[in-house]
């Protein structure tokens, strides 16, 4: 009997060490984005030293900073051109050279090193999946990586027998790296900025394919509950991810 | 003008975002960056530097050095916060009292020019908020920044007859319209005075574009198109398929990534009742 005591005592006792070890990565977590949310905001005792602080909005202002606080009007500082407008100071920008097609794909942190096909789209309009379980693409009609715009690279979560390329895409965290190699063109390093699931049926085509001023990088793959009627799974995973 | 610009970016974590949060695959939605691009558009106005200083934590760092009337930067990415943008001439030490400063709150996921507007006597520094919402498919939004000071007001059309701008007064911006996707060419007519100007622009699909209207070399005008955003030419329509379900759990099995306190406390309880059983069987087992 005592011996039937000792191992209920001990086995309850790893389950608490078990449970206790499974919760601080939630606690991390928790403590991470208000710390961050506090270094996005202008913190109130600056705001409290800068008379400006309260025009602080979209409305342009001429109210001072740190420089010259109460400063209220654009000093003439700034020279006039001898004798009036004289035109544009430089020559408009020749257009970027676009990147190179990408080839390969390697993201440190999940392990992944693919190779990348180019993907374009179904009769349906809808978006082909990569051919090969181990092979992330690219999708060829969008934007290419590095190019202002977001890029766009579908990789499988698995295969029908186990973890395809894109399996760990849900451990990747904001601020992992991510690279694309370019044909013919320097390496891309990008930096992860958000990780997201989404239900297919709402899935975001205009936040994931739309316009955006700099070069960005969608990872995608597919999560959440597998339907094994449709096999098929009902969520995607959009990992987003910009430009270094 | 992108060789010409000195871009010094930027002390830590000022404007490219650092310590972003960390964020589960179906968290709340994580903190973004906002994007901003420096622009000179007062025609009689040297050259000069901008600051920019994040009211958290007080840091100035030099941005854009030696812009020029007509110049646009590129993007960058700022972390959201409230900004002061500062103007020196260009070569004044970043310790002399900035000759214009304005302000702005930088909001995740919004994209803004900086420009500083007006004739020398009258510089401004104002914010234009850049469009990032997609057009149709098959379409391009543009708009007209009007920065000549010949065409006190101007009219810009397109070929197919789109009026992009109707007496849109120096300094001012126009909101976007829609064009379709294509070659086409843009022609802008100053109101008040005998000047125009026409350029061919390419306007892509899917792409959100500002057509900035310049006083040109020789007493004319001048129209520049610049991109605000560009995004796939073709969406996809629907989800992504990317799966084969071979790591999905039956059925009937749950998932192993709920690890909520009633899991927890199930599985200490059938750890605890498995002990016991085998150290009943054991009990039993001794005496034989």
């Amino acid at each position: 009997m005592k011996a039937a005591w000792l191992y209920i005592a001990l086995v309850g006792v790893a389950g608490v060490v078990l449970a206790a070890c499974g919760r601080p990565p939630a606690h991390r977590a928790a403590a991470q984005p208000s710390t961050s949310a506090a270094a996005a905001q202008p913190s109130t005792s600056a705001a409290a030293a800068q008379p400006s602080t309260s025009a602080v909005a979209a409305e342009p202002s001429t109210a001072g900073v740190a420089a010259r606080p109460g400063q209220t009007t654009a000093t003439p500082g700034i020279p006039a051109i001898p004798g009036g407008p004289t035109g544009p100071a430089h020559p408009a920008p020749s257009a970027r050279p676009s990147a190179g097609v990408p080839v390969r794909l390697v993201v440190p942190s999940i392990g992944v090193d693919t190779g990348l096909e180019s993907l374009g789209l179904l009769p349906d309009g809808t978006l082909e999946a990569p051919h090969e379980w181990g092979v992330a693409g690219w999708y060829a009609g969008g934007v290419r990586p590095g190019d202002p715009g977001p890029a766009v690279i579908a990789g499988h979560v698995d295969s029908v027998n186990g973890p395809a390329v894109f399996y760990r895409l849900r451990d990747l965290r904001p601020g992992a790296a991510a690279t694309v190699y370019p044909r013919g063109g320097p390496a891309l390093h990008f930096v992860v900025d958000d990780v997201r699931s989404y239900p297919k049926t709402k899935f975001p085509t205009a936040a994931v394919y739309g316009p955006t001023p700099l070069p960005e990088l969608r990872l995608i793959t597919c999560t959440g509950e597998f339907d094994w009627a449709a096999h098929s799974y009902l969520d995607n995973l959009v990992v987003t991810a910009r430009l270094a | 003008m992108q060789g010409r610009l000195l871009r010094i970016l930027v002390a830590a974590g000022v404007v490219v975002g650092a310590g972003l949060p960390a964020a589960t695959a179906s968290a709340a939605p994580v903190e973004q960056n906002a994007m901003i691009r420096g622009a000179h558009l007062s025609p009689d106005t040297t050259n000069v530097d901008v600051y920019l200083t994040a009211f958290s934590g007080g840091t100035t760092v030099l941005w854009l050095s030696s812009v020029g009337y007509g110049d646009v930067s590129p993007y960058d990415w700022l972390k959201p916060g409230a900004y002061a943008v500062s103007m020196r001439p260009h070569g004044a030490a970043a310790s002399t009292p900035a000759a214009l400063s304005w302000t702005f709150t930088a909001k995740a996921g919004h994209a803004y020019t900086a420009a500083g507007v007006g004739m020398n006597k009258n510089l401004q520094g104002i914010i234009i908020e850049d469009e990032l919402n997609p057009p149709s498919a098959g379409h391009g939004l543009v708009r007209v920044i009007q920065a000549a000071s010949r065409a006190p007001h101007a009219d810009v059309t397109a070929q197919n007859g789109t009026v992009l701008a109707r007496s849109v007064a120096f300094s001012d911006t126009t909101p976007y319209s829609t064009l379709a996707a294509g070659n086409v060419k843009v022609t802008a007519e100053a109101d008040d005075a005998d000047l125009n100007t026409s350029a061919m622009v390419d306007v892509k699909s899917a792409s959100v574009s500002s057509l900035v209207l310049l006083d040109g070399q020789n007493g004319g005008l001048t129209l520049r198109m610049i991109a605000d955003a560009a995004g796939a030419t073709t969406r996809p329509l629907g989800s992504v398929p990317a799966g084969g379900g071979g790591t999905a759990p039956l059925p009937l099995l749950r998932s192993e990534r709920d690890d909520g306190p009633l899991t927890w406390l199930a599985g200490a309880a059938v750890l605890i009742g498995c002990a016991g059983l085998i150290a009943l069987r054991r009990r039993h087992a001794v005496p034989t």
